[in-house]
């Protein structure tokens, strides 16, 4: 009965333009934390999240799960961050973790050149067992410490570029480059309407379709 | 311990509260605030969700920062409350000043119920019982006397702004929903309103075609100084003929050449676009927006509402088109109802069908309805009428503002509207135009005709909403080729819009917000520990620990042991892990129970992750996860005590001591490396056994009839590990049956069948001799132990100790045992034909070594390969 005076009803589909300025998109994504013990990925992860930092910060024993949300352009990018336990003795477990993980960010200290080594073997494992469309950011961590550093920046850059990585020397004592690190891989996380990739919730193994109304 | 007794519910006796201050109610609900904040007095309330009802007090609390008080609605996760962690809050309500109490017993379920509402929330409802449990809280007077009290304190005495009085403490304690509705209930933070002036015209063509016109639209469209921003067009009798009505493509193009027009002849100066037309039979809406606000356009639907004959035929009804502009919903009606002088009650019907029954969709299920637009404008040939005063014919002269407002006083939508008959809420500027139909076409003269129709207001523009402000209303006479003059009102109004930057700050702040809700409300337990030690674990001996997990998070926690890869399951075989999964309440421990059990079900994959493990082997991890929250590493760890069992026939005869004397990572070397001599000619364990067993003579009838290797072992297999493990020199510590149990243990156990890696290949070897060839490749260790132990069975076999068939079928299953799960009767019959090959008696090629037992024995216990290769001649 009710017709559009123009034919074939270009109507409401013109309507739903997504260019609006009301119209802000919204992601969410699984990212993990990767590194050999005492790194400091769960004190980046609590500068990122909380703003806080501990000098004594108990190592992680399980997975830790947190959630922040920030804001780019117009895209509302909430991360589930997975902290994972660095000691050997739980590696067997960490695929469970970055399995179906958007980002991840492998953390060396730059004081050790041994977390530096175990950080690179951490890219080839993701390389190889991760879902190959993973965002990899190298974080050289206790920067504010850069006076003894063992881990030459130029050599983790170089590496980082020769591995397709995203990479900065962070310090969650100080707060350098943390924000931007998450930053960096938002932005580098593709963010198409609507797809959000499925995430893998802490409530379970099944991963779930998001319909994460964040923003209208 | 004394001052125990000096508290009146003789509850607290331990020393620990004895000193702590007395804990009443108030006081522990006080301990759930800032130090600047104060509870003023609790009150007893419960609420009813579906069958159950939920215990709760209501507080209410200043804040000496904010100056405002507020209700604070807590669930009570125990009754009676011991700790201030018990309290859940639900709900909060700012005494602001559109807060309400209001008791209200309709069709209630109890007399002793309430509503709590602001402006934000729609009404809670809470019950409280008639009489206090808890001496703190106050009875139903008291708490309505000192809320409306703290009221009118902060509202009522002067007029303080919001500024000086704020209810941001609040933000601590409120649960922040979704997003989005906090985003909502923030608005006011980033709201700022933008003036659009909105331009709407109404218009009954009578069936004139555009083209008839050579007048431009232009008096009608472009009338008002300042270039509109949206333009919302109503027109009705586009073509109403039935040759019209039944030809939709033609109606369709007379329709467009309408909008062409329309198109053209609006403001110049500014470049318009038609957003969008919606047109049901004649009745045709169109709306125009600058081309520039296009982009802020979202959520455009149009729809109709069909009235007229029967109800459906469409010549009557509405159109509308529904659109969100920034932050408004604007919704622009076209309707023309039922004609006629008397059919004004159809009219009224006609509009109340339309506004009943327009809907816009908006996702899925959800709808939207023309009331639930912030600004709404309705127009169109409304048909009301001017209701003749009794005795008086059509008045005089038309064109003075007197004569005008004396026809309104008689004006049938006016008086509807004054009897909220039909458009409730809507308005309408002043009229200061002559009456609208009906003309004699082409000229300024009311109907002339026969009918002598007497003129009225048909056409009209009403609009509801906030922030709208009429700047012109009026009609054209000088467009003159219908016999409706056409009407324009122009509007401004002031639509929400955000403020980019203040909407962002206020949105990384809701989500933060968010973020720390979740973070922070995360459940959590504590684990007593994190790594279980079970010490010295041996073979075939249970060992168990507990250990216990805690809730001390303010809420319930739902844990589980997650399954992991590998294994597909919470934990490793030789592990039990009870109970899987629990939930814990509040403040409450739950004891765990691991229980180890390495047996020949799982010795093999105990040993094989052993080796496969760089560095030490932990039993294994559990994962605890907690729903919604981490998950927590619990490593089972210990010593496994290395015993033969499990152990290839290689492994055994490089050990140059008792198993017994190894340690877990020893064993894990020798089973790894394979470099070592063997320093016997077949495993002493094997050896002993079957010496043993031979020298048992008639003891042994009624052994090999049977063997699972799930069936519990016997009760003195322990002390035959034991004595294999030792090398003992002692007597056998077991039966002739146990003797035979672990034999064929010690042959079931090794990863490897004993005939790996020829398994297949001997399966379908077709003599003996075939048999042997590959037999003579097996390494030496497994190559001597198969051909002892076949002359071992024969020799039994001759004696009537046993039956062959059986013992075809045993051994072969367990030598030739292959990995593939499916194991069909077809595979067992080749293992036994093929073991029937070897100890049978008649077989013409088994003379060789004959009763080589004792030569065997002696050959291993002297760590010498004569025997060994004697065996295999």
């Amino acid at each position: 009965m009710a017709t559009t005076p123009r034919s074939g009803g270009s109507g409401s589909g013109a309507a739903q333009r997504p260019n609006g300025t009301s119209q802000n998109k919204s992601c969410q994504f699984k990212l993990v934390l990767l590194g050999e013990s005492a790194v400091g990925k769960s004190s980046l992860v609590l500068r990122f999240v909380k703003g806080q930092f501990h000098e004594y910060q108990e190592s992680t024993i399980g997975a830790a799960f947190l959630t922040q949300t920030i804001c780019i352009e117009d895209t509302v990018v909430k991360f589930e961050i997975w902290d994972t336990a660095g000691q050997e003795r739980y590696h067997s477990l960490a695929p469970m973790y970055y399995r179906g993980a958007q980002a991840a960010i492998v953390v060396y200290d730059i004081q050790n050149q041994d977390s530096f080594q175990r950080a690179k073997t951490w890219v080839k494992e993701l390389h190889k067992q991760a879902s190959p469309n993973i965002v990899i950011a190298l974080a050289g961590n206790k920067a504010d410490l850069s006076n003894i550093r063992v881990v030459e920046f130029d050599e983790a850059k170089q590496y980082a570029e020769e591995n397709g990585l995203l990479f900065m020397e962070t310090s969650a004592k100080t707060g350098m480059n943390v924000n931007d690190i998450f930053l960096a891989i938002a932005k580098k996380l593709p963010k198409n309407d609507n797809n959000q990739g499925s995430v893998i919730k802490p409530n379970g193994n099944e991963p779930t379709q998001t319909t994460n109304n964040c923003c209208k | 311990m004394e001052r125990g007794s000096l508290y009146p519910n003789g509850a607290d006796t331990s020393a620990a509260a004895a000193a702590a201050p007395e804990k009443t109610t108030m006081s522990i609900v006080q301990q759930r605030f800032k130090a600047d904040e104060t509870v003023h007095l609790i009150f007893e309330a419960y609420q009813i969700r579906g069958q159950e009802h939920f215990e709760g007090l209501l507080t209410l609390v200043s804040s000496a920062s904010g100056g405002t008080y507020a209700l604070i609605s807590f669930s009570l996760l125990r009754t009676p409350l011991t700790a201030s962690n018990e309290l859940k809050i639900n709900k909060v309500f700012p005494i602001n000043k559109t807060f309400q109490l209001t008791t209200d017993t309709k069709g209630s379920i109890s007399e002793q119920q309430f509503d709590l509402s602001t402006d934000d929330d729609r009404p809670s409802k809470y019950y409280y019982h008639p009489i206090r449990t808890d001496l703190s809280a106050v009875d139903f007077n008291e708490f309505c006397a000192k809320i409306n009290s703290c009221k009118k304190a902060m509202w009522e005495a002067e007029l303080p702004s919001e500024t000086t009085l704020n209810f941001r403490w609040l933000d601590d304690y409120r649960e922040i929903g979704e997003v989005k509705q906090e985003l909502k209930k923030r608005q006011s933070q980033y709201i700022v309103y933008k003036d659009i002036i909105v331009y709407c015209a109404t218009w009954n063509v009578n069936n004139r075609p555009c083209w008839d016109n050579n007048n431009s639209l232009r008096p009608w469209l472009a009338s008002g100084e300042k270039a509109p921003d949206i333009y919302a067009i109503g027109l009705q009798e586009l073509d109403t003929t039935a040759k019209a009505m039944l030809n939709g493509n033609q109606m369709q193009m007379y329709a467009a050449q309408w909008i062409r027009k329309m198109v053209e002849s609006v403001h110049d100066g500014v470049e318009y676009e038609e957003l969008q037309s919606v047109r049901l039979s004649g009745i045709m809406l169109t709306v125009i927006v600058r081309k520039e606000l296009r982009q802020h356009i979202v959520r455009c639907r149009v729809n109709s509402v069909a009235r007229g004959m029967f109800n459906a035929l469409g010549n009557k009804g509405g159109v509308a088109v529904s659109f969100q502009l920034n932050e408004a919903k604007i919704c622009f009606v076209n309707s023309h109802l039922a004609a006629h002088m008397t059919y004004v009650a159809e009219r009224n019907d006609d509009y109340k069908a339309i506004e009943d029954g327009m809907r816009f969709e908006e996702n899925g299920l959800l709808c939207r309805t023309i009331n639930d637009h912030d600004h709404i404008f309705w127009l169109g040939d409304l048909n009301y009428r001017i209701q003749e005063p009794n005795g008086q014919q059509r008045p005089g002269p038309m064109n003075d503002a007197q004569t005008f407002e004396l026809l309104l006083q008689y004006d049938q939508l006016r008086t509807e509207m004054s009897h909220d008959r039909c458009f409730k809420g809507y308005r309408e500027g002043e009229i200061k135009f002559a009456p609208t139909y009906k003309y004699d076409v082409g000229t300024d003269t009311y109907d002339t005709s026969e009918k002598q129709r007497a003129p009225a207001y048909c056409d009209r523009v009403l609009w509801k909403g906030k922030r709208i402000e009429q700047l012109a209303y009026n009609s054209v006479m000088e467009i003159r080729q219908s016999d409706h003059k056409p009407v324009y009102a122009i509007f401004r109004v002031k639509i929400k819009t955000r403020d980019e930057a203040k909407y962002k700050l206020v949105l990384s702040e809701v989500l933060k917000a968010v973020d720390k809700r979740e973070n922070d409300n995360q459940p959590q337990i504590i684990t007593e520990r994190t790594i279980i030690e079970f010490g010295l674990v041996r073979f075939n001996e249970p060992a168990m620990r507990d250990f216990n997990v805690y809730n001390n998070c303010p809420q319930q926690v739902d844990f589980m042991f997650k399954v992991k890869d590998s294994p597909n399951d919470i934990c490793e075989k030789w592990l039990h892990v009870d109970p899987q999964s629990d939930s814990l309440m509040i403040d409450s421990a739950r004891s765990i129970r691991v229980r180890m059990l390495v047996d020949p079900t799982s010795i093999t994959g105990l040993l094989h992750k052993i080796c496969n493990t760089p560095g030490k082997c932990d039993f294994d991890i559990l994962i605890l996860h907690v729903r919604s929250g981490r998950d927590i590493f619990i490593t089972v760890t210990g010593e496994y005590q290395p015993s033969c069992f499990g152990l290839s026939m290689e492994t055994m005869c490089r050990t140059n001591r008792p198993v017994g004397e190894y340690k877990q990572d020893e064993i894990k070397q020798l089973m790894v490396d394979v470099t070592p001599e063997y320093r016997v000619t077949m495993p002493r364990e094997f050896f002993l056994l079957i010496d043993y067993l031979h020298k048992q003579g008639d003891q042994l009838k009624g052994i090999f009839q049977s063997y699972d290797r799930r069936q519990p072992l016997s009760s003195q297999f322990n002390a035959v590990r034991d004595w294999l493990d030792t090398w003992s020199e002692d007597e056998f510590p077991g039966t002739p049956q146990t003797a035979a149990e672990a034999l064929l243990l010690l042959l079931d156990l090794p990863e490897q069948a004993l005939l790996e890696p020829f398994v297949e290949d001997l399966l379908h070897s077709r003599s003996k001799s075939e048999a042997m060839e590959l037999i003579a490749l097996l390494s030496a260790p497994k190559r001597n132990v198969f051909m002892h132990l076949c002359m071992f069975l024969r020799e039994g076999i001759e004696r009537h100790d046993y039956e062959a068939n059986n013992v075809a079928a045993i051994f072969g299953r367990i030598l030739l045992r292959t990995s593939k799960s499916n194991v069909t009767l077809d595979y067992q019959n080749l293992c036994s034909q093929f073991m029937r090959r070897f100890i049978h008696v008649d077989s013409p090629d088994t003379n060789a070594g004959g009763n080589g037992h004792a030569g065997g024995a002696n050959g291993a216990s002297g760590a010498s390969g004569t025997s060994g290769a004697s065996l295999q001649a």
